[in-house]
């Protein structure tokens, strides 16, 4: 435990250190408030529409979609590797996998993923 | 570290009572995106023939004798595993009964989700029962829990029924993270996933509080408490259920309330009566005060309440409670209680909320105490339904209820917690109240919009401007409820087995002994 304590001193320095210098900078900085410094930053150009607004989220749908393939890759590279190793065993729970993740796909294409509009 | 995983051909033999729903779970998938909407309500058929496929697994691997590890030791099929998913099944097997009647009122269109998110959530909870691992266990907990979610939130415009689902996601997931935790402080105190492996570990080192694997050790504890008492609604952690049962839609609260809390109390079992079993005294305490609070301020909650699905949300607690009593034993015995309690409460809950289930196809809101005035002259059979699943959980003798409540408080008495069967019997027989009280109604306040009284009240509401919808709601209830086909065999079931499991127990709490251990 002991071998710590200068851990402790060090982290309370440091959180000390910037506590400190937040109300140093609060009390001793000029305020000149205006409304260009107040809205939020949005790189240097005035905002064209309000931002809380709906907006089509079919990129999600690619995203998810991307996780069938993703999940799939990454438990074929490490198979790749061991197939030897793991055997008929191996390559059977594979193709289950395979064939399930494959119902995804197949479900999703039915529901109309795939189609843009 | 070098694991060396083997499979044999023997491990596949215990997945029985899995394959069959995950092969249905597959197919409803396939046959509802290659099917026209119109067939589409047949897929409740698949769904109760991979519930019963699962059900004839759980026999064969019943009959079967041997190894019950199986996996390296990731999954079991002992007796206690098949007891708990014989009584989930039962309860999916039922729920899907109900719910072709809700699913038509409701308009639901996504039929095919509907039915592979309820298989979903059994396979879950199956696993859950037959978990040997902190793994598996987690495994099982997502698995429950994930469709559940989404389920919760299955009726489209609803906004109560989001409100549920939203609700359950957030603090369900926040237990899962406690529940995480306290895994991997037991792992890290004891050096092992799997449940035989920690038990072997706390046999062989010496428990102390402040050193060695202790401190982690009790902290994981702990965190499994919490994580577990949360999955089965004890108090404090309780105050997810009413919210989340009461806009779930109800043949989802039926399997929820009976399925989800057999799985929890099942891996409660397994983890503290038995793996955890050589460090009692550090647990039992806890468990002991979640029980008292529990059983009183859950019959407490559930007197005042108005709302019927509210009501039975918190008697839920309050049979958690009683349940946590056969934990807080730590014995044999007291698992056998917890067994016993767990099957007849499937039934007799799973009842309940398929009558109301029935109720609300008239009234489109929830089932308010108010709306069952007179039903035994409008529905005599539904009321009579009622009334038995009420008595029954009201542990009225000659209704299984009592048998549940009868093994669980004799198991307390004799292990020498005799103030656990007193505080359990007296806030049970407090509990009598807000049951019988359903029952006055149904049987002794007359219904409205028929007797010459509510004639005047009904012209009394639109006389004050009450909306017309309003009058129109007191005369739909004056009328007989039709009972879907499905509904009316699942409510059969569910009396038949609370009468018969009333009145001849003996089959029930031997089987219960058995997957307990005892002879």
């Amino acid at each position: 435990m002991a071998s710590f304590t200068p851990l402790l001193i060090l982290m309370g320095l440091t959180l000390a250190f910037a506590v400190l210098v937040t109300i140093i900078t609060f009390i001793l900085g000029p305020k000149k408030p205006n409304a260009a410094k107040l809205s939020p930053y949005e790189c240097g150009i005035e905002e064209i529409d309000p931002p809380k607004q709906r907006f089509p989220i079919k990129y999600l749908v690619t995203g998810m979609l991307f996780i069938v393939f993703d999940i799939e890759a990454a438990s074929m590279l490490p198979f790749a590797d061991l197939m030897r190793r793991l055997g008929s065993l191996g390559f059977y729970e594979l193709v289950i996998f395979i064939a399930v993740l494959m119902l995804a796909l197949v479900y999703v294409w039915r529901k109309g993923a795939f189609s843009w509009e | 570290m070098n694991f060396i995983y083997t499979v044999s051909n023997a491990d596949w033999g215990h997945l029985l009572a899995l394959a069959p729903l995950v092969v249905t779970t597959a197919l409803t998938m396939l046959i509802d995106i290659f099917l026209p909407a119109k067939a589409r309500s047949a897929l409740v058929a698949v769904a109760l023939a991979g519930v019963a496929g699962s059900g004839a697994g759980v026999y064969m691997l019943y009959q079967s004798s041997g190894n019950v590890l199986a996996f390296n030791g990731m999954i079991t099929t002992d007796h206690l595993a098949l007891f708990g998913s014989v009584i989930i099944l039962v309860t999916t097997f039922l729920s899907l009964l109900i719910a072709p009647g809700y699913i038509e009122r409701q308009g639901v269109a996504q039929q095919g989700e509907y039915y592979t998110l309820v298989q979903l959530a059994a396979l879950g909870m199956l696993l859950l029962t037959s978990a040997a691992s902190l793994m598996t266990i987690f495994l099982g907990i997502e698995l429950l829990s994930l469709p559940l979610y989404i389920l919760c939130a299955f009726s489209p415009g609803q906004t109560k029924a989001y409100e549920s689902g939203m609700k359950y996601f957030m603090l369900s997931a926040f237990a899962s993270g406690f529940l995480l935790y306290g895994m991997a402080l037991t792992y890290g105190a004891t050096g092992t996933t799997q449940l035989a492996g920690i038990q072997n570990f706390l046999a062989n080192h010496q428990f102390t509080l402040t050193s060695g694997f202790g401190p982690y050790f009790i902290m994981g504890m702990a965190l499994l408490i919490i994580g577990l008492s949360f999955k089965v609604s004890a108090i404090p952690f309780h105050a997810w259920t009413p919210d989340v049962y009461e806009g779930a839609p109800t043949p989802i609260t039926a399997m929820m309330a009976s399925g989800t809390k057999t799985a929890a109390f099942v891996v409660f079992i397994r983890l503290f009566t038995e793996t955890f079993g050589s460090v009692t005294a550090e647990w039992q305490g806890i468990i002991w005060a979640l029980a008292i609070i529990t059983t009183i301020g859950g019959n407490i909650l559930a007197a005042t309440q108005t709302n019927v699905k509210r009501m039975l949300a918190y008697s839920g607690v309050a049979h958690a409670g009683y349940m946590l009593i056969g934990v807080a034993v730590a014995n044999s015995l007291g698992t056998a209680g917890v067994l016993t309690y767990l099957a007849v409460y499937a039934l007799m809950n799973t009842g309940a909320f398929g009558v109301l289930s029935a109720l609300e196809q008239q009234i489109d809101t929830n089932v308010g105490l108010d709306d069952l005035r007179g039903l035994a002259s409008r529905s005599p059979l539904l009321a009579a339904a009622m009334a038995i699943f009420l008595f029954a959980l009201a542990g009225i003798p000659g209704a299984a209820g009592f048998i549940g409540k009868y093994t669980v408080f004799y198991a307390a008495a004799v292990s020498g917690h005799i103030e656990l069967t007193i505080i359990g019997v007296l806030a049970s027989a407090a509990g009598f109240f807000y049951y019988l009280r359903v029952i006055w109604m149904m049987y002794f306040v007359p219904p409205a919009g028929s007797s010459a009284e509510s004639e005047s009240l009904h012209a009394e509401i639109i006389s004050a401007g009450g909306s017309a919808a309003a009058a129109k709601v007191s005369i739909a209830t004056a009328a007989a409820v039709a009972l879907p086909v499905g509904a009316t065999i699942a409510l059969f079931i569910a009396a038949v087995g609370v009468i018969g499991f009333g009145i001849a127990p003996a089959e029930i709490i031997q089987l219960a002994r058995n997957a307990a251990g005892l002879p």
